[in-house]
């Protein structure tokens, strides 16, 4: 029978991973994000020696797909190597990101680092602790087939950990790779499915354990909270304590305002510190990268409407009242409500409803902005953070048309009064 | 839709006020009336009427928001519409009746139109006349522009599409550095060089790897070859250590076959024979000792004599001693005892007397005593209670006395009520906002200083200002231009005589420069040089046919000389032609410029005159003017604004001041108020001054309410204490009779203990400590009693046991027993001593007896040995002896050294054989060994230094692989790239907007152009040929050199004027006559009522009557409603268009109503 042990479970390090989504503002906080995918996982190794664990498990993507530079595998093997002499033992599979990665063909682990093979699945035996790891690496990051299904079954009278690089039956922003369904995990006899690829922390199911822990460093706005790793705490066979712990070095997080009753800047200023000061609750020191989003209406929301930079510039200003550590990654206004009466006179109004039908009128429009679309780089923006960029990326005359609309109506309802 | 009639029933300082507009013919309304009348609250009502009234409304001074009404009957193709607004969030439209309407009930009548956008397309004032014809201005190579504007009362249309497209270009331009989306791709593609030029790559990697594997290889190579080194450099130090112990041990066998056979001995002959004597020495000296130590003892022993009687009584005596302290102690305590006994009997008897009891009578007991101690606590205890029922008793008494006598209810409610409600109507915070209009006036007062001392250098009142008419534009002109061209044509031949001086220094230093060539020969000089050569020559030609003479010589050299000296000269003068010829034209050049300096000072001087002139003109046309100096004709605009400023201040000065009146008025009736009903209770006073009231009215009502408030409290309280009083009663007659329960039973008591019922409860508790004093001395005498007797029999036992040891020693007694008990004591410890002396000499004289019986033996054994080693050596003597054994020594001594060497050779040979290291030895000569070792030292320096080599090399490519785990270079550069990225992204998404938006703007202007432009034209040409008086006929539309539509006003002789050759109010008139044909061109359901509030202030009486025309015309269409101050106006609107072109009302502070 198994000993009482402590060990770690994380995944999706994305090593050297740069967090995007944070425009280069501000010096200051381009300096902190420098390197946290890093600090992020000596976070991880910390935590492994702090909590005395026996072994640490890492499920999949450890590096970023196609990035190439190999001191970042060197950072990972020094890593390792401190885990080593702590004699901390650890089990590496590789994902889709690690089988992009030209990374892994160089490296060459400490002792006391076993990576998964590729070809078939194969497990590993801590005859001290009574646990036996099971695991699989990705041979290429396409894998499309069902893995899981192949993997060795369980070592009876064994505490039996199996690793796996899966979306399971699938998530929104994640690719199918590896599926397999839940029931199929439960029926499969192993005492704790270490899962990664989704980066979301999540108990999928208990008894036996399907985790995912999350990735270990928020990269963009839509990573929002704590991210870390699991501590999990065996005694007699059996899971006994199962702990979300953070290791992120920088978090993200949304902060939204409803300001529909806001009759002035004033009010609304001050619903935004509120907003942001909750946002950094749970952040402790860590320098947190917000987005804000505004749902306003009425005047207020055309005054937004009319200069965003300006309004922009009051959230900064708000951001550093409430914290030294805060930064604004973004400043979005929501969906209007329901729309009140524009102010225009009717023959303003008259001729931009013709506009939206007015092919001459999209043409003047794609003209003016065809230099820009052809001289600006196909990697730069993010279709949800710029969606007029891609509008004209995609020639969507609609698109630009209606938001110039309700740029001109904002300039014209609020620039002449 | 038009107003027929509007009605301020509650509305900012006024009620029931109407303004009756008729049926509209015709449908021009002048509405005039002083500043203070209320116009601007009546221009505020009518859009508060058709839109709402706002949530934070300033005209709630007089009457709260509940009460704020406005009515009108409106007017329009589908008949009138009564309806009344008032204040709220729904439901503030009303029907004559009182009940609602529905919130959108107007919504029909104004068009689709909301508040903005009727304010902009039907507010006209001055402001916005003005900034529309700026607008025209700025605007004047753009006619779409200048037509949307105008047709939609959006003055800003042009700033913002040149705002939006500056910022795209600020944002990014194609071919640009600066844009900040150009910078930022630069900045990007830096960041991404450095990522590819920082990142450790596959190869980079490998290379690494290489160095460092090349550098071990080397490494290892090298320590093989410096162990194999050292290897050998051991073996021939290992010769070098062994050869000198081969030697030695050749020797030493040398001297061992020299010595002989030796005859074998112990080995520790020697030692044992050295033992041997020792011993026997030794033992003789012991022999002696002990011998002397034994006679010693024995005399002593003899001298030594004992009490054997005494140490026969020894336990007696013992016995005796030790029961002493104790017998002795018993005596003297018996003594002190039995005063003691006798001082308690005595005062036992004195207390017994003093607690009266009697001397047959029993100590009362323990339970009795305890009975007597708690009834005298309860009897404290009834004593303290009814003291203190009859201290509450008195305490109670006391509080009714201090109550107040018992109040009517009623009146003082009544005056309470009278006052609060008179007080209720006097306005909240009244101070303050009298405090407030009084702060406003006053910052308008030092507003108005502030413009009119804008003004200066004029100087003078507001009344003198509104006098002042500045002069008219075409004066201005008249004289700046004067003063311009004056200036101007000074300036010019300033400048035409600087740049004529400037060239003729020039000249100058070139003539001069041109003469200091030399003097040029003139004609004359070089025909001289000429006549003279001739001259010698015909003096030659004169000799040669005379005789030789003396001289000839010297005429020979004179002919030389003078030729050479007129060559010279003409080629001299043929040489310098150009000089000569250029010398001439700058002299001739000089000559003229001088005279064009001549000239331009004559026009200086003339046009001086000129600007002198008309300076002093326009000097004194300002002076007229109450100017104190002159400013330039320039400035006129800028101080008619100004001006007009100072007067529209000192207008909202004026309507403060009466806000400020009325407010003042109504608080004088609320304080007359205030003051009769605080006469009504009898507060008459002293001041009328509306704070004293409102402080005098606070306090009464304050007064009043703490009269009401301490009757209440008094009737409550004077309710408790009678029911406290009751309560004490009942506690009183329970405490009478608790006190004869106990008087009984403190009777029966004191009968007990047999103490008298009379005495008096001090004097109890004083016998019951008696008693309680008498029973602890009944104890204390019993225990001192029992230890009398003992101590006797201690004494008694003692005396008795001494007389009997004392008579078996046969001794007497001495009368003092414990003293004699003492001295036997001490007697039987000394004997006891020389008892124990006397013991110990005998031990020590059979000691030394045992010890001289081993030293024989001792002395016996070492003669055996001697004798044993002469048997085994042969020897005779014991000096024999002693030779034999020193020979056998030295013999084992060199086999010792020889086995010695043979194991330092085995050892030096470190495992291997010796003889094969002898034999290496005998064929490696010393000096053969010192070359190969030398050979081999220096083989291993270069190894070393190789090694270190090595080791640097393998050092700095560890270092490269251990430095690639901390390396960031390429992942902050790519972080930086991304962060680059992002905000390049957020640039592109702000420019797409913007440019978006600007080319969405100009595709209005331009459509609104093609749609709307020529029938608006149109229509403003027609108004505006009325408004400029005829100086235009219309409007049309011209081209510039770039193609561009240009608006330009058309005269009667066809020429075209552009905007910028118009006069500032001509282009007011412009905006307006714009204005009002895209008002005409609007369809009937948006033909609302136009606005206009002192839309003729800068006019003058001429433009003002084209500009009412205008209106009248207009009128046909919409509603015109006028409102200003200048009572002329009606003169003029009476000249312009007749009485029965418009309707006149007045608003005065009597209510109003409608009169042609």
């Amino acid at each position: 029978m198994s000993s009482d042990f402590t060990f770690i479970h994380a995944a999706d390090i994305h090593l050297d991973s740069p967090l995007s989504g944070l425009a280069a503002r501000d010096p200051a906080f381009s300096a902190l994000v420098r390197g946290a995918t890093r600090k992020a996982f000596a976070n991880l190794v910390d935590l492994a020696i702090t909590e005395g664990a026996a072994f640490v498990v890492i499920s999949g993507d450890l590096y970023d797909g196609t990035w190439k530079d190999q001191s970042t595998g060197q950072f990972a093997v020094a890593q390792f190597a401190r885990l080593s002499r702590a004699g901390i033992r650890a089990f590496v599979v590789y994902g889709n990101h690690d089988a992009e990665s030209r990374i892994t063909r160089h490296l060459t682990m400490p002792e006391g680092v076993y990576a998964f093979d590729n070809r078939k699945c194969e497990f590993k035996a801590l005859d001290d602790l009574g646990v036996v790891v099971h695991g699989r690496s990705y041979k290429e990051a396409a894998t499309l087939e069902n893995i899981a299904s192949e993997y060795t079954p369980p070592i009876r009278g064994r505490f039996n950990i199996a690793l796996l690089h899966t979306a399971l039956e699938g998530h929104p922003r994640h690719a199918a790779y590896a599926p397999c369904k839940l029931d199929e995990l439960r029926a499969s006899g192993h005492d704790y499915w270490a899962l990664g690829h989704v980066h979301e922390a999540a108990v999928r199911a208990e008894f036996s354990h399907i985790v995912y822990p999350g990735n270990t460093q928020g990269r963009h706005v839509r990573e929002t909270g704590a991210k870390g790793a699991m501590v999990v705490r065996v005694e007699n066979g059996l899971v006994k304590g199962l702990e979300h712990r953070p290791v992120d070095e920088v978090r993200w997080a949304v902060a939204q305002v409803d300001a529909t009753d806001a009759t002035d800047m004033r009010g609304l200023l001050e619903g935004v510190a509120a907003s942001l000061r909750l946002s950094i609750t749970d952040a402790g020191d860590r320098p947190t990268a917000s987005r804000l989003i505004v749902k306003a209406g009425g005047p207020l929301r055309e005054r937004l409407l009319a200069d965003p930079d300006w309004f922009t510039s009051e959230v900064i200003g708000q951001a550093s009242a409430v914290s030294d550590l805060l930064w604004i990654e973004k400043v979005k206004l929501g969906p209007a409500g329901e729309a009140g009466p524009s102010g225009l006179p009717p023959e303003l109004a008259s001729l931009l409803a013709d506009a939206i039908n007015d092919p001459d009128c999209i043409r003047a429009i794609e003209a003016a902005i065809a230099p820009l679309v052809s001289k600006l780089p196909g990697d730069v923006g993010d279709p949800e953070l710029t969606p007029l960029l891609a509008a004209a990326r995609l020639g969507d005359g609609t698109a630009l048309l209606t938001a110039a609309r309700t740029a001109v109506e904002a300039r014209l309802d609020i620039g002449t009064d | 839709m038009r107003l027929r009639r509007l009605e301020l029933i509650r509305y900012g300082g006024f009620s029931d006020r109407v303004l009756d507009f008729g049926a509209g013919k015709p449908d021009l309304h002048l509405v005039i009336g002083p500043n203070e009348a209320g116009k601007s609250t009546m221009l505020q009502a009518i859009g508060d009427l058709l839109f709402g009234i706002p949530t934070q409304s300033a005209q709630n001074w007089r009457y709260d928001y509940g009460d704020l009404r406005i009515r009108a009957l409106l007017g329009g193709g589908t008949g009138d519409l009564d309806v009344t607004r008032r204040k709220g969030k729904r439901n503030t439209l009303l029907a004559p009746d009182g009940s609602a309407l529905a919130d959108d009930a107007l919504a029909p009548w104004l068009g689709g139109m909301d508040r903005r956008s009727f304010e902009r397309m039907f507010g006209l004032d001055h402001t916005k006349l003005r900034e529309g014809g700026e607008a025209i201005l700025v605007g004047k190579d753009d006619a779409a522009r200048i037509v949307l504007e105008a047709g939609t009362g959006f003055a800003g249309i042009g700033q913002e599409l040149k705002k939006l497209e500056e910022q795209a270009g600020m944002l990014f331009k194609p071919s640009a550095q600066i844009p900040v989306i150009n910078r930022l791709m630069r900045e990007r593609t830096d960041a991404l060089a450095t990522v590819r030029s920082t990142m450790l790559s596959d190869s980079d990697w490998a290379t690494v790897k290489a160095r460092r594997d090349a550098a071990e290889a080397t490494r290892a190579s090298l320590v093989a070859e410096g162990r194999d080194l050292a290897l050998r450099a051991h073996a021939i130090e290992r010769i070098n250590r062994i050869r000198p112990l081969l030697a030695r041990r050749s020797v030493a066998q040398e001297v061992l076959n020299g010595l002989g056979p030796v005859r074998p001995m112990p080995t520790d002959a020697g030692e044992r024979l050295s033992l041997a004597l020792a011993e026997r020495g030794t033992a003789q000296e012991l022999q002696e000792l002990e011998t002397g130590k034994r006679e010693r003892a024995r005399t002593e022993r003899k001298a030594i004599e004992l009490p054997d009687q005494l140490l026969a009584a020894k336990a007696g005596v013992e016995t005796l001693a030790s029961r002493l302290a104790v017998a002795e102690k018993a005596g003297l305590d018996l003594v002190q005892r039995k005063a003691e006994q006798a001082t308690l009997l005595d005062r036992s008897a004195r207390v017994r007397i003093e607690a009266g009891l009697a001397a047959d009578h029993a100590i009362p007991g323990s339970g009795l005593r305890k009975r007597l101690r708690d009834m005298l606590e309860d009897g404290r205890r009834l004593d303290a209670e009814n003291s203190r029922l009859h201290q509450n008793r008195q305490a109670i008494d006391d509080e009714l006395g201090r109550l107040p006598p018992l109040q009517e209810e009623g009146t003082a409610e009544a005056s309470l009520g009278a006052l609060r409600a008179v007080l209720d109507r006097v306005p909240t915070d009244a101070a303050g906002r009298m405090k407030s209009l009084s702060t406003a006036r006053e910052k308008l007062s030092a507003r108005l200083d502030d413009v009119i001392a804008g003004l200066a250098p004029w100087h003078g009142t507001v009344e003198a200002l509104r006098k002042c008419v500045p002069p008219a534009a075409g004066e201005t002109l008249l004289a700046a231009n004067g003063i311009d061209e004056a200036r101007a044509s000074l300036a010019a031949a300033e400048a035409e005589i600087v740049e004529a001086e400037k060239q003729v220094v020039g000249i100058r230093t070139e003539l001069a420069a041109l003469s200091e060539a030399g003097v040029l020969p003139t004609p004359e000089v070089v025909a001289s040089a000429r006549a003279r050569r001739d001259a010698v020559i015909q003096t030659v030609r004169v000799r040669l046919d005379a005789a030789r003479a003396d001289d000839d010589a010297l005429v020979g050299a004179e002919l030389r000389n003078v030729t050479d000296r007129a060559d010279r000269l003409a080629d001299r003068r043929d040489a310098d032609a150009h000089r000569v010829a250029q010398h001439g034209v700058l002299s001739r050049r000089k000559a003229e410029l001088e005279e064009r300096i001549g000239l331009a000072r004559g026009v200086i001087e003339r046009e001086s005159v000129r600007l002198e002139a008309a300076t002093q003109a326009w000097a004194d046309l300002l002076r007229r003017l109450a100017f104190k100096r002159s400013i330039p004709p320039a400035d006129v605009d800028r101080w008619r604004t100004e001006r007009d400023r100072a007067l529209a201040v000192a207008d909202e000065l004026r309507e403060a001041a009466r806000t400020s009146a009325d407010f003042e008025a109504e608080l004088g009736a609320r304080s007359d108020a205030l003051n009769a009903v605080l006469a009504g209770v009898g507060q008459f006073a002293s001041s009328v001054a509306l704070p004293d009231l409102l402080e005098r009215a606070r306090h009464e009502i304050a007064r009043l309410d703490e009269m009401v408030r301490a009757r209440d409290i008094a009737t409550g309280e004077r309710g408790r204490l009678d029911k406290a009083l009751e309560s004490l009663r009942g506690s009183i007659v329970e405490a009478d009779r608790s006190r004869s329960v106990f008087e009984a039973d403190r009777k029966q008591i004191l009968s007990e203990v047999g103490l008298s019922d009379h005495l008096p409860a001090v004097a109890v508790a004083d016998a019951l400590d008696a008693f309680d004093e008498l029973a602890a001395d009944v104890g204390t005498l019993t225990t001192m009693e029992r230890q009398i007797l003992l101590d006797e029999k201690q004494v008694s036992d003692f005396t008795v046991s001494l007389g009997t040891l004392l008579e078996a020693l046969g001794k007497p007694s001495s009368g003092r027993p414990f003293e004699q008990a003492r001295v036997l004591s001490d007697d039987l410890g000394s004997a006891l001593r020389a008892q124990a002396t006397l013991r110990r000499h005998v031990e020590i004289e059979q000691e030394a007896e045992e010890g001289l019986v081993a030293i024989e033996h001792r002395l016996g054994a070492t003669s055996r040995v001697i004798s044993d080693l002469m048997g085994v050596a042969g020897a005779s003597s014991e000096e024999e002896l002693a030779e034999l054994i020193e020979f056998g020594r030295k013999a084992r001594g060199y086999d010792a050294e020889l086995a010695r060497l043979a194991a330092e050779i085995l050892g030096e040979c470190e495992g291997l054989d010796p003889a094969v290291v002898t034999e290496q030895a005998a064929t490696l000569s010393p000096d053969e060994a010192a070359a190969e070792l030398d050979a081999i030292r220096i083989r291993r320096v270069e190894i070393e230094e190789a090694r270190e080599a090595v080791g640097r090399e393998l050092a700095s490519a560890e270092a490269d692989m251990s430095g690639a785990a901390t390396a960031t270079g390429a992942a902050d550069a790519q972080q930086d790239a991304v962060a680059i990225g992002a905000a390049m992204a957020e640039a592109a998404e702000r420019h797409v907007e913007v440019a978006t938006a600007a080319a969405l703007l100009r595709w209005m202007i331009d459509r609104h152009r093609a749609t709307a432009q020529a029938p608006l034209i149109e229509r403003a040409g027609a108004l505006f040929a009325q408004v400029t008086a005829g100086a235009f006929t219309g409007l049309v539309l011209d081209y510039d050199e770039d193609d561009r539509p240009l608006i330009k006003g058309l005269r009667a002789n066809s020429s075209r004027v552009g905007v910028d050759g118009m006069s500032e109010g001509t282009r007011d008139q412009l905006y307006l006559a714009l204005r009002l044909g895209a008002v005409a061109g609007r369809g009937v359901s948006q033909a609302l009522p136009v606005i206009c509030d002192d839309l003729l202030i800068t006019a003058d009486d001429g433009r003002a009557t084209e500009m009412l025309r205008v209106l009248a015309a207009a009128s046909r269409d919409n509603q015109i409603i006028l409102f200003s101050h200048h009572e002329h106006l009606i003169d003029v609107a009476r000249s312009a268009i007749g009485n029965q072109g418009f309707v006149l009302h007045r608003i005065d502070r009597t209510p109003i109503g409608a009169a042609a």
